[in-house]
């Protein structure tokens, strides 16, 4: 997760002491808020006139370590970092990261998944035919399950749609491998 | 090596990805609200022989003006991972704002295409700030003139001596420059990864196929038919000036013939060839299905004519400034007017104008012991409606398809205040589908500064089709007081301006029962 703040300074302006303490909350709060997690500091900055920032990341506090990894950093995404405008912080940022045990299905486990569908619906395919499609929950079906088509797979974060002539089989990852019959 | 369907589409995407990210470098790293926040700027890659490979979906009187300023360099004998510059308006340019930098793409040591980017820079010196000057009757009062030349070190101390905000051009110029070699080192990486061989068989197949796509279209419509609309003044006197256009479509070749427009204005408004042939073009690209690639082959299919010297072929050194922005919209309307003459079925006018609003001075100190600025933008309008659809509110129309600066950027910028922003209630035209709404903009000078107005259809509404009713004329007022459609003036703190944008036409007669 990322824990934000907006703090527009230019960084010419800003003190050690300063910057560290602005960290501060942030830090306390992505601790807070995902314990055990690793946390990077990061620092949006942008020369004074850009409507856009490059992210960069500030380990310690000193401004010209800060001022040349956003050079660098600008060099890198936009071709060019000399420019003589005075450089900006525009926000400062702390992630926090902690490994996760994703929920997938394991194959040598049946039962660990969906081995049904959850329901039907009614959907109008391209050609324009009303047909019943069976209804599973992406992310959550048993590994080796065969997807007849027509299916809606819904996930948390989108909607994928096996047209007939279609036939999906899950793989122990938790994707499901569409192939043509 | 012939490519199929897919293989075509893949090379097509691929390179206009290229310009694309060309786009995103200039935006993301670029100074100006104009450039970065409006995205008042354009891309392409080009060919080693001139043509247009791929664009990125910028700004059509840009786009379909850019081969003109990549011939004006190869007249140089570009070598390899040379630069240039130019914005001269008889020798590639546009008019003197639009700053076009141009790489001659190193690809095994020889000129393997060009990388080209042009965007508005918010001054280039002249007679007022922001060098969109109302009233200028010569170019060398509009800015700089800068011929094709080689980008060096000294050209660009020279330039910014020239201008009233160097720190924010050379910002600008360093986007773009980045720009142009993203373009480069995109189209080197694609040769590394296909082969120089292929790719350049893959862009000439492109280009081949695009022209096919287009001659086939124009051959199912043959149309023979003129038409005529009008200027509403050129910043030194209100005339109407007239813009006659005839058009043929014939054996898959679109001609549009300018014969029987006004002479070339003593006023701003001429336009250099180059910008009016961008006008046919966009109408004709608006006829094309999607799917057609835009790039060098379209243009293949069209030819534009008009009489040297007259106000759509200007001749150096008339003044252009409002022509690329002004004249080009109304070039636009007179064609498809033309079309719809012939039988053509075709949207109801839209706002025909850009509204471009310039501001600048001192800063808040005055007396010159301020920070230079300048400002420039184009506000959106109606669109005109179609048959099946109403026409869209507030936005850019024809050849203009920028965004509108921020609120909160244009208060932290500049001295300026926006007092309203909203759509033109009432404005679009009624019909079957209605026009589009204007737009109300109203700015309040919070300290002393010069402020230039160029617009259009302020006097002749934008007509409705097919029985529709026009959109309603634009107006510009200061305190209330009616202005000209295109001035430059001083305002003190206090003074607000307010800018009323034309609505689109209506469509059909819907209206009547």
């Amino acid at each position: 997760m990322d824990v934000l703040a907006s703090l527009h300074r230019p960084l010419d302006d800003l003190c050690e002491e300063e910057l560290a303490s602005a960290f501060q909350p942030l830090v306390a709060a992505a601790a807070a808020a995902l314990p055990d997690a690793g946390l990077t500091r990061f620092v949006d900055c942008r020369f004074r006139g850009q409507g856009y920032e490059v992210t960069v990341p500030a380990p310690g506090d000193d401004a010209p370590t800060l001022r040349a990894a956003f050079r660098a950093a600008h060099r890198a995404r936009h071709g060019h970092g000399d420019s003589d405008q005075p450089i900006e912080v525009v926000n400062l940022r702390v992630v926090a990261e902690r490994p996760v045990v994703f929920p997938i299905s394991d194959g040598s486990r049946r039962g660990g998944g969906d081995e049904a569908p959850k329901g039907r619906r009614m959907l109008v395919t391209r050609d324009g035919k009303r047909v019943r499609a069976d209804v599973w929950t992406l992310g959550g079906i048993a590994a080796g399950t065969l997807i007849n088509a027509p299916a809606v797979l819904a996930g948390p974060d989108a909607t994928g749609l096996i047209e007939p002539g279609w036939r999906g089989t899950v793989h122990v990852s938790g994707a499901v491998i569409l192939e043509r019959m | 090596m012939r490519l199929d369907a897919v293989g075509l589409e893949v090379m097509a995407h691929a390179f206009a990805s290229i310009a694309e990210e060309m786009g995103l470098v200039l935006v993301h790293s670029a100074l100006s609200p104009n450039i970065r926040e409006r995205r008042d700027a354009s891309a392409a890659l080009f060919d080693a022989d001139g043509e247009m490979i791929a664009q990125a979906a910028h700004i059509p009187v840009h786009l379909g003006a850019l081969a003109d300023a990549v011939a004006a360099v190869r007249n140089l004998e570009p070598r390899p991972g040379e630069l240039f510059l130019l914005n001269d308006p008889y020798a590639g340019g546009s008019h003197l704002p639009d700053l076009t930098l141009i790489g001659a793409i190193d690809i095994e040591s020889r000129v393997g295409g060009y990388s080209v980017v042009r965007a508005h820079h918010s001054d280039i010196g002249g007679m007022t700030a922001g060098s969109m000057p109302a009233g200028a009757r010569e170019l060398y009062q509009e800015g700089l003139v800068i011929p094709p030349t080689r980008f060096t070190p000294d050209l660009e101390r020279m330039v910014l001596a020239n201008v009233r905000t160097p720190a924010m051009r050379r910002g600008d110029l360093a986007a773009q420059r980045a720009a142009v070699e993203r373009g480069a080192s995109g189209l080197r990486s694609l040769a590394r990864r296909h082969g120089w061989a292929a790719l350049s068989d893959a862009a000439r197949e492109l280009l081949d196929y695009a022209e096919r796509r287009t001659r086939a279209l124009l051959r199912k419509m043959p149309v023979k038919a003129a038409a005529t609309d009008y200027l509403e003044g050129d910043g030194v006197s209100d005339d109407d000036l007239e813009i006659r256009v005839n058009i043929a479509i014939e054996d898959g070749i679109f001609h549009a013939d300018f014969m029987g427009t006004s002479d070339a204005a003593p006023g701003n408004v001429n336009c250099p060839i180059a910008v009016t042939r961008s006008a046919v073009l966009f109408v004709v690209r608006t006829l094309l299905p999607d799917d057609v690639p835009m790039n060098g082959g379209v243009p293949r299919a069209i030819k534009v004519t008009a009489p040297l010297g007259c106000l759509v072929n200007a001749r150096p050194p008339r003044a252009v400034a409002a022509g690329n922005v002004e004249t080009s919209q109304r070039i636009a309307d007179t064609v498809f007017r033309a079309l719809a003459a012939g039988g053509c079925v075709v949207p109801a006018q839209g706002q025909g104008t850009m509204n471009n609003v310039t501001f600048g001075g001192m800063g808040e100190e005055g007396r010159g012991k301020g920070t230079p600025w300048t400002y420039y933008e184009t506000i959106g309008g109606g669109q005109g409606a179609s048959r099946g659809a109403n026409g869209p509110s507030g936005v850019h129309v024809g050849m203009s398809n920028t965004l509108n600066t921020p609120i909160e950027v244009l208060e932290m910028e500049h001295p300026l205040r926006v007092r309203t922003y909203a759509l033109r209630s009432g404005s679009g035209g009624a019909g079957t589908w209605h026009g589009g709404e204007g737009v109300v903009r109203e700015f309040e000078a919070l300290a002393p500064m010069e402020t230039t107005l160029l617009t259009e259809r302020r006097r002749h509404g934008p007509a409705g089709g097919a029985g529709g009713l026009d959109g309603k004329a634009g107006a510009n007022l200061l305190n209330g007081q009616r202005l000209a459609s295109k001035t430059t003036m001083r305002l003190v703190a206090g003074d607000v301006l307010r800018i009323e944008t034309p609505g689109g036409g209506g469509w059909g007669k819907g209206h009547e029962s």
